[in-house]
């Protein structure tokens, strides 16, 4: 196993980093697509026997549309917040791990979100005393996930794995925002 | 208070651009007279959310909340025994705008809206030929309503216009379809009955929120150290609200039928400052057993909320105080109907805080209605049970019109001995849990029919599926009756099951 000093070496040689192909970007969306979509379908059936009781079949669907529509825009919304830094910045920050560091990024972004979301009501009556421990310790994953992916090729192999393998869900997630997307236009059409 | 000020100079100015929309040609058109040379009176709804005739002195509360009400009962109608024909808005609204009844209209759920065919069975619809109509919620329950009935209302105002803060994006976004968006982004964005389905920008949308929430309880706090009036993330001030109907209403072509649905006293219960403390008087109502619905709350701390919501009322009370007095200034009262109502009512006892509750107790249907005519001097009381579905027929009649066959409703009377409105049968119901397009299985349904009121909880079996009591020797409904009084209560459960199963007919397979 190479030292960090090795590993870092290597990291700045630019030779090694390689461009970001439409296949890694895939994946990547596909890291972003999964918790997005899953919350929110998760989110949406929670709420579907509140809504049987009073929408009529199209005002469902409408409804259910108008979630998913957003979901899709959400996700397309965060992975340009992953692909334009990476576009950006010097390559060799990422090297070959562009899409096992993005997708452990968010993944983990999204753990600390679900977090947020189950203590909102606990974080929102926080001051900067209670806060600043739990800043500190969101940054320190950030990095831990940085040092991890970047110094284990063996973490980056899975990730890239699982996404290789998850990326048939992203295809579904599309394929029913699409058909959201279209309900809400012709909800939107005028008569 | 620099910025308080300017901003009240806003709304005043910003009110009068929905009239540059029609343009003075449109005006003329249409044969709106500015000068009140109409030969129809206008007609003023204020109907304040959640207000309990329970609680008001009007009506021989002890405490003394409402001394504005009463002041401006001096020269009105005043109702005693007015009836919201359900525990919460959605329904009880619908009925007062339809004339129907929750079991016609299908409002009966948290946010719905009322069946596609009652789109123009409703009072903006029947008047908006001779009169201009102009309607206004602070609450987004009545707003989705108002929006079904959009194409009868020459003027539409938004919640945002008398609100603080704007958190809403679809009506803006998806005006054609606005009900559907905007369940969407309330689930999306504020969650439903749990967490929004967006994961991470909901947090930025609750992050925006939260800052816009703390300037204003920085620029508001003094006044209102309880918080802002608030519901689904939107704060108002009832002052705001006020201060455009005194400023604009005037100026409202007449003759004119407006709309206010303004929130107070709907919790949570933040009077401003100066009515904080006003009822520390030790009173404590009777207490009651728990209900098989009780939340568990305790007598102690429901005596603290009723007592919270009570100053809360006084302060809507002193609210309308200001109204009243401009409308006295100015004579409006001389060519005005004024019809203050409420929705529904609030109970504080049986374990049960709030609305939100299959109970139909008193506190919880009786609502004020107080009709101001136009001219009148002498205070007018009516002892006769009515129901809020009667609004409708009541002010059709008042503009010499017939109510449509689909109305549920009588005429109101407006003499004492008017009263004789004969054994009528009154109903409110309670189905949040009952499918919209389905017979009513479930939930709860009264029957009030002169002294004597029929409770039935349609998911409860036996005797202990209804409650009857009678509400001129127990208008506080501890006695229950129903295993005493056998004949009546046969004939009463018979009278309301021989309607339950009219009314289910149409979804009857």
């Amino acid at each position: 196993m190479a030292t960090f000093s090795e590993r870092w070496a290597s990291l700045r040689n630019p030779s090694e980093a390689t461009a970001i192909t439409f296949q890694s970007a895939v994946l990547v969306f596909t890291a972003v697509a999964l918790p997005v979509h899953i919350w929110s379908i998760l989110h949406v059936l929670e709420e579907l026997p509140a809504w049987l009781l009073r929408l009529s079949v199209w005002e469902l669907l409408g409804v259910i549309a108008y979630t998913q529509a957003f979901a899709l825009f959400e996700s397309l919304g965060i992975f340009l917040i992953v692909l334009i830094p990476a576009l950006i910045l010097p390559k060799w920050l990422f090297a070959n791990h562009f899409v096992a560091l993005a997708g452990l990024l968010v993944f983990t972004n999204s753990l600390w979100a679900i977090l947020l979301q189950q203590n909102y009501a606990t974080v929102s009556d926080w001051g900067a005393r209670q806060f600043l421990p739990w800043l500190a310790l969101y940054a320190l994953s950030m990095l831990a996930v940085y040092v991890s992916v970047l110094f284990s090729q063996k973490l980056s192999q899975w990730i890239r794995s699982f996404l290789d393998r998850t990326a048939v869900l992203a295809g579904l997630y599309i394929t029913i925002d699409v058909i959201s997307v279209l309900i809400v236009l012709i909800r939107n059409l005028p008569l | 208070m620099a910025s308080h000020v300017s901003r009240r100079d806003f709304l005043k100015l910003s009110a009068l651009l929905p009239f540059l929309r029609f343009g003075l040609s449109d005006l003329a058109a249409n044969d709106f007279s500015v000068s009140g040379g109409s030969d129809f009176p206008n007609i003023l709804f204020i109907v304040f959310d959640t207000l309990s005739a329970r609680n008001m002195s009007l009506y021989g509360y002890p405490r003394e909340t409402t001394p504005n009400i009463t002041r401006f009962a001096g020269r009105s109608v005043v109702y005693h025994t007015h009836y919201a024909s359900a525990n919460f808005t959605s329904p009880g609204t619908a009925s007062l705008l339809t004339g129907s009844y929750p079991w016609s209209h299908r409002a009966f759920h948290m946010h719905s809206t009322v069946l596609d065919r009652f789109r123009d069975k409703n009072i903006f619809h029947l008047l908006n030929e001779p009169i201009h109509t102009i309607a206004y919620s602070h609450n987004l329950l009545v707003t989705s309503l108002l929006e079904q009935f959009k194409g009868d209302l020459d003027i539409f105002m938004p919640t945002r216009d008398l609100a603080l803060n704007d958190p809403e994006y679809s009506d803006r976004i998806f005006p054609r379809d606005y009900n559907a968006s905007f369940w969407g982004e309330g689930l999306t964005l504020r969650g439903g009955g749990s967490r929004p389905s967006s994961l991470f920008l909901s947090l930025v949308y609750k992050a925006l929120l939260y800052v816009r929430k703390r300037a204003l309880a920085e620029q508001y706090g003094q006044s209102f150290p309880k918080g802002l009036p608030n519901l689904n993330d939107i704060y108002y001030i009832l002052e705001d609200a006020i201060d455009w109907i005194i400023t604009n209403l005037a100026s409202l072509p007449d003759p004119y039928l407006a709309y206010f649905h303004l929130l107070p006293p709907h919790e949570p219960y933040t009077p401003r400052r100066d009515f904080i403390g006003l009822f520390d008087d030790g009173y404590v109502p009777t207490p009651k057993p728990p209900h098989f619905a009780s939340e568990g709350y305790s007598d102690e701390f429901l005596n603290q909320e009723r007592r919270d919501y009570d100053a809360y009322i006084a302060y809507v009370d002193s609210e309308f105080g200001r109204l009243l007095e401009s409308m006295e200034r100015s004579g409006m009262l001389e060519n005005t109907y004024v019809i203050l109502t409420s929705d529904h009512g609030e109970l504080f006892e049986r374990g049960i805080r709030g609305h939100v509750t299959p109970a139909l107790y008193q506190p919880l249907i009786r609502i004020p209605l107080i009709i101001s005519i136009p001219g009148q001097e002498e205070r007018r009381d009516i002892y006769a049970n009515t129901s809020c579905v009667d609004v409708l027929p009541g002010v059709l009649s008042l503009l010499g019109k017939q109510a449509p066959d689909w109305c549920e409703g009588q005429l109101l009377p407006l003499q004492p001995n008017q009263q004789n409105l004969g054994q009528r049968s009154i109903y409110a119901v309670e189905a949040k849990t009952n499918p919209k397009h389905s017979p009513l299985r479930k939930g709860t349904l009264a029957l009030i029919k002169g002294d004597f009121k029929l409770i039935h909880y349609l998911d409860r079996q036996g005797e202990a599926a209804y409650e009857l009591y009678d509400l001129s020797k127990d208008p506080e409904e501890m006695e229950d009756l129903y295993a005493w009084q056998t004949s009546l209560a046969a004939d009463l459960t018979q009278e309301l099951a021989g309607k339950l199963n009219q009314v289910n007919q149409p979804y009857l397979r």
